[in-house]
């Protein structure tokens, strides 16, 4: 009976956060998908070797940007129109309610995950085994970017906070990482820093996945390792620390 | 009659209750100083006061959006502290300058409103058909929020509360910044939903909307309550039966003051007149100089003036 509940809750969210507003204005669509598309776009151009790596690139980047643009709607809700207010005063759980809105973000950015999923078959690197660890990596990267955004997203009290956090975030795990290009052309100190971020990890299991680089066991156990770790430490944060009822 | 089922029964009659309630932000400010009120089941009640007198604290704690730093609160005898998903199932909440979603039809948000919070599809759809008619709503059913003016939009955050099945309605300022006709519209929504037996509690500065709507009011004043009573029997709470409002010159306010006690209120000037005869003496004072003048009951209006205002000028002066 409350898981029943519990799924219409989230239905219900995805519905008015996702589906309706998609419809009524597609051009998010649009936005979300020109990122990391003039990006393949440019390593086309500039370096046809890497267009594998960067098609790779754009589906984390997606992923991220997924999770990083639920920060903007859940505070554009508690912020400005008190939606969150009105949910927080109600029956619904504050997990519930961030999955719901998660879920919701999805809408936007699976067109764009679908595009990128058909460039890399047309390209023959998309094979049926490596779908699970590739839909494994990706999921990780989403939990990851939604936690942080969820947590993040119940501190911040304006809206314009939002749009400079949102930049940096991006910038921070899907533009310097190396996921839309190798890691070896890095600078070794550089490759050591890239380690601390969860979606470089994302990005070699994914890259390995689909058979463009190959890892050796310790390495692959060791991207795994990390993307899990950062996973459920941010998805702690995001419950512990987010602030449903204020004190 | 045992002691838990004299709880019971007093709880069932009580929707709200707040004992020495108490809160203090984080950077020391004490926004409410042990406030103690309690709502009866099936009426409108008002809480009133200015701005940052504590109004909007005291409903986020009773809503469990904020913890108290000390004291109690029971919502249809349910503790908001320690039984928050009892209180939660029972309450509906219109937050203060609460806007609807712009990409979404006045139905739609009622319909997703409901299945959040666990209706299903089907008793949504037909909850929402319901309420839309009976707020009056039907015509723009299908109309996108972003279309709607600032008293529609209010109505339809107003029809997302009443159409669940909450008991208790808590309304955080809900006409405030709407025109004399939207804010009607907002108060005809109300109503009805306090004839279906719903228990409405709202937060105000306009004094004559606890008049139009509300059964009983309390008057909150920098965190503490002032003022409590049943707005008909207003004229009790006060020593003085009629109020004058007199045109302001320049020394009137003194030469007045023999004919009852005077408040000046901004450019307003108010005088009570002690007895009938003090009015009638009054108003012979005014009509000779040619000063416009006219009277009228006490009313909520006094009471705050009286415990609001004159208050803080007598600690001034």
């Amino acid at each position: 009976m409350e898981l029943m509940k519990n799924v219409r809750a989230i239905f219900a969210l995805v519905m008015l956060n996702g589906i309706k507003p998609v419809i009524r204005s597609p051009l998010w669509l649009i936005v979300m998908l020109a990122y990391p598309l003039i990006l393949v776009f440019f390593i086309q151009i500039f370096a046809e070797y890497a267009v594998s790596e960067a098609l790779v690139g754009g589906l984390i980047s997606l992923v991220v940007m997924s999770g990083v643009a639920l920060q903007a709607d859940v505070v554009w809700y508690r912020v400005e129109l008190k939606f969150q207010d009105m949910a927080v005063a109600s029956p619904i759980s504050p997990t519930v309610y961030m999955m719901g809105i998660a879920i919701s973000e999805l809408v936007y950015s699976s067109p764009a995950i679908a595009l990128f999923l058909a460039l890399m078959a047309l390209r023959n690197i998309l094979k049926i085994s490596s779908i699970p660890m590739l839909a494994f990596s990706m999921l990780l990267c989403w939990l990851s970017a939604l936690s942080l955004g969820f947590y993040l997203s119940t501190r911040i009290s304006d809206i314009r906070h939002v749009w400079a956090l949102e930049g940096l975030i991006s910038i921070m795990l899907s533009m310097l990482p190396p996921i839309y290009y190798p890691i070896s052309l890095l600078p070794e100190w550089a490759q050591a820093v890239s380690m601390l971020v969860p979606t470089t990890h994302a990005a070699l299991l994914a890259k390995e996945a689909i058979g463009i680089i190959s890892l050796t066991e310790h390495q692959r156990l060791m991207s795994l390792t990390i993307l899990l770790l950062w996973t459920v430490i941010l998805l702690m944060l995001a419950r512990r620390k987010s602030v449903w009822r204020e004190t | 009659m045992d002691n838990r089922s004299a709880f019971t029964y007093h709880a069932a009659l009580e929707a709200l209750s707040a004992e020495r309630l108490v809160k203090v932000y984080g950077n020391g400010f004490c926004a409410l100083k042990g406030i103690t009120l309690s709502v009866d089941s099936g009426t409108i009640f008002s809480l009133l006061g200015r701005n940052g007198a504590g109004k909007t604290t005291f409903l986020r704690i009773m809503t469990t959006q904020l913890l108290p730093t000390s004291g109690t609160g029971r919502v249809l005898g349910y503790d908001i502290v320690k039984e928050v998903a009892d209180v939660r199932k029972r309450i509906a909440v219109v937050p203060q300058e609460s806007k609807p979603m712009y990409l979404l039809t006045v139905k739609e948000h009622v319909k997703y409103y409901l299945m959040m919070r666990g209706f299903s599809m089907s008793e949504a759809s037909e909850r929402t058909r319901k309420v839309l008619d009976e707020l009056g709503l039907n015509e723009y059913s299908d109309t996108l929020c972003m279309k709607l003016s600032g008293g529609l939009k209010r109505k339809v955050l107003v029809a997302m509360a009443v159409a669940t099945e909450a008991d208790v309605i808590f309304l955080d300022e809900p006409t405030t910044g709407l025109d004399p006709i939207a804010r009607r519209l907002v108060w005809d929504v109300i109503n009805r939903a306090a004839k279906s037996g719903r228990t409405i509690f709202l937060t105000t500065h306009n004094m004559s909307e606890v008049e139009a709507i509300a059964d009983k009011f309390a008057l909150i004043n920098e965190g503490e309550l002032v003022a409590q009573g049943y707005v008909d029997e207003v004229q009790r709470m006060l020593p003085y039966k009629m109020r004058a409002e007199v045109q302001v010159t320049a020394s009137n306010p003194e030469e007045l003051s023999e004919f009852g006690e005077v408040i000046m209120l901004g450019r307003r000037l108010i005088v009570y007149p002690r007895d009938e005869e003090e009015s009638k003496r009054l108003y012979e004072f005014c009509t000779e100089r040619g000063l416009k003048i006219s009277f009228s009951p006490v009313g909520v209006e006094d009471v705050f003036i009286r415990r609001v205002f004159a208050h803080g000028a007598d600690e001034e002066r």
